[in-house]
């Protein structure tokens, strides 16, 4: 008889403790914030993959709604950095506009710093050309010597046809960037690949 | 609505209400298990002392006709075994350190308990009353299955297929200018675009599985996402409730994209079947509306207007044909990549309008959109 009263403390005991950790479980569940941080960095991976153009750490990055955008200009970032190791940070600012139908793109402004004011040698068309499946122009920087390697193509029936991609490289030299000749790189449809 | 009828509302469908002020109830959550629990143990209790009522007249009829046993002992054990179902719940609290029975509370604003009640009533409104046999829409609002199109007055002008609402849907021609009337367009420019584009009202994926909505508006970010209104059955997304919208959106992108799901070719629309989101809600449950897609159609031609203006010098001296088919051009093919269609900045920076017009044949090709751009360039070139 006993033996049949542990039993039945036992079986209420384990009934108890099942109630006890299931409740606490839940309790413990996070409550779908893993699921909004998974839909997060699915987002990334729609967006257009991060292309490595050799600018890092901006000193600024200003955001700006795109409700309230009247320009086009969602963000800016800004670089200082010594372009021509005269110990004078040069400034680097990068601009993403966008239309809102169709990827933006990042335009460069390059300016030299000489102590009272920027002197602006940025060249012509020097900004990125993106696309939902393939880039049509990106822009690379280096440092050390300074240097811009620039692949662009053209469109010429549509986005997706691959078409002879160019390169031209700048460098730094008397105060300007000096423009190499352009070169045929290859035929393709994204010429990120091509860095 | 009085907080009291909202109240008495609420317990008598089921909720238990904890408690309340002038800005929000507290409700007890009904999914709680421990109140499934409870209420089990409450039946389950009455059934127990029933059985053991029954047991009890069994031993003394047995033991009237003289069966042998010991009646105090089974006692004995009945009452061991109500007390440590009684004390059960005291043991399991003592264990948890705190009451394991009790369940969440939900905080619930009166004040948008208000609003879903003006928008029913609102809705209410436009039924007859004296009609009694008026059709009374059922749809299971877990899966969304036959749920009502709430804007329906004003349905998508992408072509409707089998697979309505689900999937993805090129923009691009074949949705024709059978709904140019809808929008009060302001000019040649906007009633071109949505001739040749046309409108959905929700989100779908396009070919390369980007969520779009409207005109062709793509969602890379929240904050294009939220520059709509969105509706479901009725009642406007709040912004929580559009943010876990747009969260869902991106998941169900990402897992299309990542699947490769594939494209079923329909007319000039190509889409995918399933346009269903992970808590079971299908994309064309949740709607924008009218003057959403009509604002952002302004701020892109205002932008993209902007943006060009910046690029080529003397952009205010253009004549306004020249302005629309590089506008256009603009929708198609971004503020960026208008520059490296082969020839066109060339043309635009020399003014050759005529040379602008034969590259818009050559990029658009078959497209009914490019003879209107082509148009245009050549209007501007006899100008």
């Amino acid at each position: 008889m006993k033996k049949q009263i542990f039993y039945t403390i036992v079986i209420i005991l384990s009934i108890g403790l099942l109630i006890y950790f299931y409740t606490a479980k839940k309790e413990m569940q996070p409550q779908k914030d893993g699921e909004s941080f998974q839909a997060q960095n699915q987002q990334q991976d729609i967006k257009t993959k991060e292309f490595d153009d050799g600018l890092y750490a901006p000193a600024k990055i200003e955001v700006f709604d795109w409700n309230k955008s009247t320009d086009g200009i969602i963000e800016i970032r800004t670089f200082l950095l010594d372009i021509n190791g005269d110990k004078l940070k040069d400034r680097i600012t990068k601009t993403r506009y966008e239309n809102g139908t169709q990827p933006g793109y990042w335009d460069y402004k390059i300016e030299i710093a000489n102590g009272n004011s920027w002197n602006n040698i940025t060249p012509d068309g020097l900004m990125t050309a993106e696309g939902k499946g393939c880039d049509l122009q990106r822009i690379q920087f280096s440092f050390m010597p300074f240097k811009i390697k620039k692949i662009w193509r053209e469109i010429k029936t549509d986005w997706d046809s691959p078409t002879m991609a160019y390169m031209v490289n700048y460098e730094f030299a008397n105060g300007i960037l000096i423009s190499s000749e352009p070169q045929n790189i290859n035929t393709v449809c994204d010429v990120k690949i091509l860095f | 609505m009085n907080i009291d009828v909202i109240l008495h509302h609420l317990e008598n469908s089921g909720f238990r209400v904890l408690g309340s002020d002038g800005s929000f109830i507290w409700l007890e959550d009904p999914t709680c298990f421990a109140r499934s629990l409870l209420d089990f143990f409450d039946v389950a209790w009455v059934a127990i002392t029933v059985f053991a009522g029954i047991l009890l007249f069994g031993w003394g009829v047995a033991k009237i006709r003289g069966i042998q046993g010991d009646v105090a002992k089974n006692i004995r054990n009945l009452f061991l075994i109500f007390a440590i179902l009684s004390s059960s719940r005291l043991i399991v609290n003592v264990i948890w350190g705190d009451d394991a029975f009790t369940c969440k509370k939900i905080q619930v604003p009166v004040a948008e308990i208000n609003k879903i009640i003006d928008s029913a009533k609102l809705k209410l409104k436009t039924r007859d009353e004296n009609y009694l046999y008026e059709d009374i829409d059922i749809y299971d609002s877990a899966t969304g299955t036959g749920m009502p199109n709430v804007l329906g007055d004003m349905d998508s002008s992408a072509p409707e297929t089998p697979f309505e609402g689900n999937g993805i849907v090129t923009g691009g021609e074949g949705a024709g200018g059978l709904y140019n009337n809808q929008f009060s367009t302001n000019s040649s420019l906007e009633a071109h675009i949505l001739g040749h584009e046309g409108y959905r009202e929700q989100v779908y994926l396009d070919t390369k599985y980007y969520p779009t909505i409207g005109i062709g508006g793509l969602v890379t970010d929240y904050s294009k996402f939220a520059a709509y209104d969105f509706y479901a059955n009725g009642v406007k997304l709040n912004d929580s409730q559009e943010r876990e919208f747009y969260n869902k959106v991106m998941a169900f992108a990402a897992d299309a994209k990542s699947k490769k799901d594939p494209m079923v070719k329909n007319g000039s629309t190509n889409t995918i079947r399933t346009g269903i989101l992970s808590d079971g809600t299908r994309l064309s449950d949740i709607r924008t509306t009218k003057e959403s897609i009509e604002r952002q159609m302004k701020q892109y031609i205002s932008t993209s207007e902007s943006i060009l203006a910046r690029y080529y010098k003397g952009w205010e001296s253009f004549p306004q044909s020249a302005k629309n088919a590089l506008l256009d051009i603009a929708y198609g093919y971004g503020v960026g990549g208008i520059h490296n269609i082969q020839g066109l900045d060339a043309c635009v920076n020399s003014r050759n309008w005529v040379g602008a017009a034969d590259i818009a044949t050559r990029i658009y090709g078959t497209k009914p959109s490019g003879a209107q751009v082509r148009r245009w360039f050549m209007e501007a070139a006899g100008s």
